[in-house]
């Protein structure tokens, strides 16, 4: 079941927006339940209940609690970067606090049926990618972990260091091998680092800055290569609109 | 007269140096082939050398001197007729220079007999004096310019500064092989030397020039956008401004109009009423002043030329991008794109530009013709005048990879995709 929220102060747009996404997952034959909120205060009550949702279509400008600290909320109080925050405003125009948020996407008011499709599309495709396993050999035991969580590999001497969302852990490994088994969203930027793209906040030529504020140096030999992987990602992202 | 060979040969290679560092000024080097190029000049060293030790200080050691220095000239990028007119002035300048000093130093002691080695000391020492002149000028040139490369001049500009080391290589063989006598000589060639010195300079005085008209025309471009754009808010105010005006009866209707429950007319008036407010010529309003004013003037030029015109843009308010790089970017794209597309059946064009994790994602699509399926490395100009038409994808190549990002440029089923990221942070 996929969990859909709307957060709008405008109810008919809510009833509407909901109404044409049944619709459209019934097209896409998916199963969703779709959860709404008229208030930002509203919805983070409940997600601070422990209400999760697969995806969030939230208005930018909500009354109170606006739709960038609702955002900001889920993104950095409770460190849940697998939420989807798709915005939808009236407006053309975007602040950049917004852009930090890392949204799938901006919706300008009204919503085309055809453009929802494609959003929840995307959504579902990169929510897909995510159910992939990770394996390393650990002494006697071979440990498993979700892709999704890793957020970068390090290598120190013949030791590969495995940083995840809940913690480390070290093993013996070749990092060129390992980013060979691992998913394309996983780029080498330096012989001793191989990091995950989904949680890159920021790119320069080089460097890049994860989410929690580290940043590793891009060494020059990678720049062409990240180049590439980082249009190549944006292109995908983009493809299913065409 | 060992002594004398061996000054010739160290003599000489500090001038093969300054040979070197003169053509430098004019061609721009690229640091990755400096490699080639030390090898290069250490082959003309030999070769003038070997030329020197076989025919004297003959027209064939001139004449092979000069072939020398215009085949090392192929080691530097920059057009064919570039290269040869730098040859020639660094040519004509070291004969000059030769002459000069010889000439000067029979002046100077009659009686004596001059070393050669002597003789190529004191012209090295010369050249040494134009080469710090060259410098000092370029320097004081390049801060003025933006250290653009490789401009591209008028071909009018080009001939004048062709004729001018030319005609004085003629006058230096005629004296060379003549009988003209010594303080003539002397003079000829000093002035003939100075010519070429005027020749440089003339040519760094014309690029910075030249790089000044082409930014007062993209600064004259956007100008024009922001008053364009000026018009637009003006527009977009009035429209509000009336509607506000006439808010009244408008409510007055539709409560009319509800109380009927006649719904569907109630829906056409409010979809007037929104078309009323909307401005037509307000295609782009992401709150970017730069982006807005240069996109509205654009496309309303693309509206005005092409059938289908799309435009998706989701850049942040206040994105700090150096906006004269910009321009040249996004007003070469368009430009480019609206005249293929002009000339297609389809006439189509589609602008994405999106800002995502720090990097400045920009795709232009415009339907086109007559380019093979695939990636394209290099588009030839249509336009007859090419020198004139220098503002084109190159300059948009060059400011991409200015700010270490990537441009591809696909044709397939004729449409042509130009597709560009740039690090904002760089911008």
């Amino acid at each position: 079941m996929y969990q859909i929220g709307i957060c709008d102060d405008d109810k008919i747009l809510c009833a509407e927006l909901e109404e044409t996404l049944y619709r459209v997952a019934e097209k896409l034959s998916v199963k969703v339940e779709v959860e709404v909120w008229y208030s930002g205060e509203s919805l983070l009550c409940d997600l601070k209940k422990g209400t999760s949702l697969d995806i969030i279509f939230l208005d930018i400008e909500l009354t109170q609690q606006n739709g960038v600290a609702v955002g900001s909320f889920i993104r950095n109080e409770m460190e849940d970067l697998e939420t989807h925050i798709v915005y939808i405003s009236g407006r053309e125009s975007y602040a950049m606090q917004l852009f930090c948020i890392q949204p799938l996407d901006f919706l300008i008011k009204p919503i085309s049926e055809e453009k929802l499709k494609e959003v929840l599309e995307r959504s579902l495709k990169q929510r897909q990618n995510e159910n992939l396993y990770f394996e390393y050999r650990k002494g006697n035991s071979v440990c498993r972990i979700p892709t999704k969580d890793i957020i970068c590999l390090m290598s120190e001497d013949k030791k590969i260091r495995v940083v995840t969302q809940t913690g480390e852990s070290t093993f013996y490994g070749k990092l060129k091998k390992i980013a060979e088994t691992l998913p394309p969203d996983f780029v080498l930027i330096h012989q001793s680092y191989l990091i995950h793209q989904r949680y890159v906040r920021e790119y320069a030529y080089d460097a890049v800055t994860m989410m929690d504020g580290t940043v590793f140096p891009i060494s020059k030999p990678y720049r062409k290569i990240i180049r590439s992987k980082i249009r190549q990602s944006q292109r995908e992202g983009t493809k299913v609109e065409s | 007269m060992n002594r004398n060979v061996l000054v010739i040969v160290i003599v000489n290679l500090l001038r093969v140096l300054l040979l070197k560092t003169m053509v430098e000024q004019i061609l721009p080097a690229r640091k990755a082939e400096e490699r080639r190029r030390q090898a290069g000049i250490a082959l003309y060293y030999l070769l003038t050398l070997v030329l020197y030790g076989i025919f004297g200080m003959t027209a064939f050691y001139e004449a092979g001197s000069g072939l020398g220095l215009f085949l090392f000239t192929f080691l530097y990028p920059g057009s064919l007729i570039k290269r040869f007119w730098a040859s020639l002035v660094v040519f004509c300048m070291d004969l000059a220079s030769g002459m000069t000093v010889s000439c000067g130093l029979a002046q100077i002691g009659e009686d004596a007999v001059w070393d050669s080695g002597m003789v190529w000391a004191v012209q090295t020492l010369l050249l040494l004096l134009c080469t710090v002149i060259m410098k000092v000028r370029w320097k004081a040139g390049a801060e003025e310019g933006s250290g653009e490369e490789d401009v591209v001049l008028e071909k009018r500009q080009v001939s004048i500064l062709f004729f001018l080391p030319a005609v004085s290589g003629v006058v230096l063989c005629v004296l060379q092989n003549g009988t003209t006598g010594g303080t003539e000589r002397l003079l000829i060639s000093a002035a003939m030397l100075f010519l070429n010195l005027c020749t440089f300079s003339l040519y760094q005085t014309m690029t910075v020039e030249n790089q000044n008209i082409r930014e007062n025309e993209i600064y004259r471009q956007q100008t024009y956008a922001y008053q364009n754009q000026l018009e637009v808010i003006m527009e977009s105010q009035n429209r509000i401004r009336a509607l506000k005006h006439d808010l009244k009866n408008h409510i007055l209707a539709l409560r009319a109009l509800l109380r009927k429950q006649d719904w569907e007319e109630a829906d056409r008036y409010l979809n007037a009423m929104q078309d009323f407010m909307g401005n037509p010529q307000e295609y782009v309003s992401t709150g970017n002043d730069q982006v807005d004013s240069l996109l509205n003037d654009k496309l309303r030029k693309a509206k005005n030329l092409l059938n289908t015109v799309e435009v998706n843009v989701t850049i942040p308010e206040k994105l700090i991008l150096h906006s004269f790089d910009l321009n040249v970017v996004l007003g070469n794209l368009l430009d480019n794109a609206m005249e293929a597309a002009g000339r297609t059946q389809k006439k189509e064009l589609k602008l994405d530009m999106k800002l995502e994790k720090g990097v400045l994602f920009l795709t232009v699509r415009n339907s086109c013709q007559g380019i093979a399926d695939g990636n394209v490395r290099r588009l030839e100009t249509t336009k007859k005048d090419g020198a004139d038409h220098g503002l084109g994808l190159g300059n948009v190549r060059r400011i991409v990879e200015k700010y270490h990002g990537d441009m591809e440029v696909r044709s397939e089923n004729g449409y042509l995709e130009t597709d560009i990221m740039m690090y904002r942070k760089e911008l």
